[in-house]
């Protein structure tokens, strides 16, 4: 990291010790990526651990995922496999009591009931600084999406959380809506202190020698640099919605360098996740900060928060 | 777990690759120094090879060879999973009382079934790869003095031909029993094939003639026949059980799904404990995505999960879910 450009953030009351978040099911349990040579979750600046349901999920058939043609793009299915809350608690985050980053959890179910018992056994844990709400995975058949795409269904659950916890709530939201603000106003009026945006594009890719999806479970949500532009413009509208409230912004969508990060940043995301990029490369986080401290310092501006949200729009 | 040690470290390696064979008509071998992984993997790990693509970012990398690849320009986002062939040194040992010179090039089997493994197998010699390994559990070794048999299907040699060398060192019988459809889609050069050499591969290579060198009794099936046995790999397998009586056998097997389902059920017939090296759809190789899960059946006979990066790709056969 480059002397003199202060890269850390503020989010949700949590100090960040710079913007980079790995994004919920790209780091696993916040303990398997220690292994690699070269990478440590202190290089990021915060972690959020797998979607966990109150009971043990198998998630989807394989294969869970397929990588479009044409390139840039990662559709998975994986359906929130996960051990559920009670192992959880019990097997992995007693050993992210010293964890090197601000630890978050992240919570689905098929019910708000369900959401709320997983977030209320999670958030008693010491470890978990914080709760995203995953409203908005593609891959299940039961809530996941359903939730994100109804507003009145989305306060819902996240009202169901804020009842039963008093650390930070952030609401995952899905871009697959036409008016990403209405879901974002009806998750702060709930009491959301921060919007994840956004969860993965809904996708279909398919195999012309079969007729056959290509994913097991047919349908997948897409990651990566294909989708950049798109979710940028969910951030920024997303942005300009909370803005008022004074509730921040989580942004990303196939970030793989410091320029993309910062893209996301003017755009107006208060921190920034990266997903796919942990998945060919978790190493490269490195190289993001330095490109990232090498922008700011090249436009001589001392500190990343003062560029949230910076977008210059044409007149 | 049951399988290898507990996982080590993981490099991540600026690899190039040093020399390219091929081996069969879709088959080929890549050699890549991979100084920090090379002296470390153990039969049965694996590797997950990212391609030289552009950084999807708007920095543009130094290192020429990353651009100037041939690859086409088509970036790849996820790397591609390759078991661990073979492993050699490439520095001269200064005389003959040196031991041999650490290893620091491994040996990939590439087998084209896409435009990753296309692309992959068209770059030129010199040409950057990141490699990230070495992954997975890898094969349990047999116990001292046991006969072991290694049975492959195709490209799923690649994942025993660590394994064989090692067999060998500690003196283990074995055999090999090899099967493609064709005499010449076998992964593996054989006297009567031996296409011209290249890229200084030539001391590195395992043929069937070198697996015999090595003392590995071998057996190759081809389904359309030729001047080997004409059908399936698990014929000679089952054969191979009926007749010999042997106290201690292991069996370690790779191959096509039904080929595996068939030797873990001759192995299951005989008593023979059988190690298998699984594929599946892979993304991160770390553990972290879940993306590479196959069912097996829990000692309660409830169906669980194992991600073949880290609890796999060696799974016993008797844990497997064969049945759909």
């Amino acid at each position: 990291m480059s002397s003199g450009v202060e890269l850390g953030v503020d989010f949700v009351g949590l100090r960040l010790r710079n913007p980079l978040v790995a994004a919920s099911g790209t780091c696993g349990w916040g303990e398997e990526l220690e292994r690699l040579e070269g990478f440590t979750g202190g290089l990021l600046g915060a972690l959020i651990l797998k979607s966990t349901t109150l009971e043990p999920r198998l998630g989807n058939p394989t294969p869970r995922i397929v990588e479009t043609a044409g390139g840039a793009g990662l559709i998975n299915s994986i359906g929130l496999e996960n051990p559920g809350v009670e192992a959880v608690v019990r097997d992995y985050l007693p050993r992210l009591a010293d964890a090197p980053t601000v630890v978050i959890g992240n919570v689905a179910g098929g019910v708000a009931d369900d959401y709320a018992a997983t977030a209320e056994r999670l958030c008693a844990s010491p470890v978990i600084q914080a709760v995203e709400v995953n409203i908005s995975c593609p891959n299940v058949k039961k809530g996941g999406l359903l939730f994100g795409i109804d507003p009145d269904a989305a306060a819902s659950v996240v009202a169901a959380v804020r009842g039963v916890t008093d650390k930070p709530v952030i609401a995952k939201l899905t871009p697959n809506v036409t008016d990403i603000a209405l879901i974002a106003r009806a998750c702060i009026e709930a009491g959301a202190n921060a919007l994840s945006v956004a969860n993965t594009f809904r996708a279909l890719a398919i195999d012309v020698r079969s007729h056959r999806p290509l994913i097991g479970g047919n349908f997948g949500g897409l990651s990566g640099p294909a989708i950049k532009p798109l979710a940028l413009l969910k951030v920024h509208e997303t942005y300009q919605a909370a803005r008022q409230a004074g509730v921040p912004v989580l942004g990303g969508g196939g970030i793989m360098s410091g320029a993309d990060a910062l893209e996301f940043i003017l755009a107006g995301a208060a921190a920034c996740f990266v997903g796919t990029l942990l998945l060919r490369e978790a190493a490269a986080c490195s190289r993001l900060l330095d490109e990232l401290a090498a922008l700011l310092a090249a436009q001589e501006v001392p500190r990343l928060g003062d560029l949230v949200g910076g977008l210059i729009l044409n007149r | 777990m049951g399988h290898g040690s507990s996982p080590g470290l993981v490099f991540d390696e600026a690899a190039p690759l040093i020399a390219r064979k091929q081996v069969s008509a879709d088959t080929f071998e890549l050699a890549l120094r991979c100084p920090r992984i090379a002296p470390v993997a153990r039969p049965g790990q694996f590797v997950n090879v990212m391609l030289p693509s552009p950084d999807f970012g708007y920095r543009v990398r130094d290192d020429a060879a990353w651009h100037d690849s041939g690859s086409g320009g088509r970036p790849f986002l996820i790397r591609r999973p390759f078991s661990i062939y073979r492993t050699y040194g490439t520095h001269e040992t200064r005389g003959t009382d040196e031991p041999e010179a650490p290893h620091d090039t491994l040996v990939v089997l590439v087998k084209v079934v896409g435009e990753g493994t296309r692309q992959l197998v068209g770059l030129p010699v010199g040409t950057g790869l990141k490699v990230l390994g070495p992954l997975g559990n890898g094969f349990r070794l047999p116990p001292h003095g046991a006969t072991a048999l290694l049975v492959a299907g195709g490209c799923g040699w690649a994942s025993l031909g660590l394994l064989a060398g090692e067999l060998r060192r500690r003196r283990h019988p074995t055999y090999a029993f090899i099967g493609a459809r064709t005499l010449e889609e076998l992964p593996i050069e054989t006297a009567e094939r031996r296409p011209a050499l290249a890229g200084g591969l030539a001391d590195a290579c395992v043929t069937a003639t070198e697996l015999e060198a090595l003392g590995v009794v071998v057996g190759l099936a081809a389904e359309q026949g030729g001047r080997v046995y004409g059908g399936l790999v698990t014929d000679l397998l089952a054969r191979f059980l009926e007749e010999k009586s042997l106290a201690a056998v292991r069996a370690y097997a790779c191959g096509p799904w039904a080929m595996l389902r068939r030797v873990a059920e001759l192995c299951r017939q005989h008593a023979v404990p059988c190690q298998v090296a699984l594929e599946e759809r892979m993304a991160c190789g770390m553990g972290v995505c879940n993306s590479c899960v196959v069912e097996v059946i829990l000692p309660d006979g409830s169906i669980g999960h194992k991600k073949l990066c880290t609890d796999g790709p060696v799974l016993d056969a008797a844990e497997v879910k064969w049945e759909y």
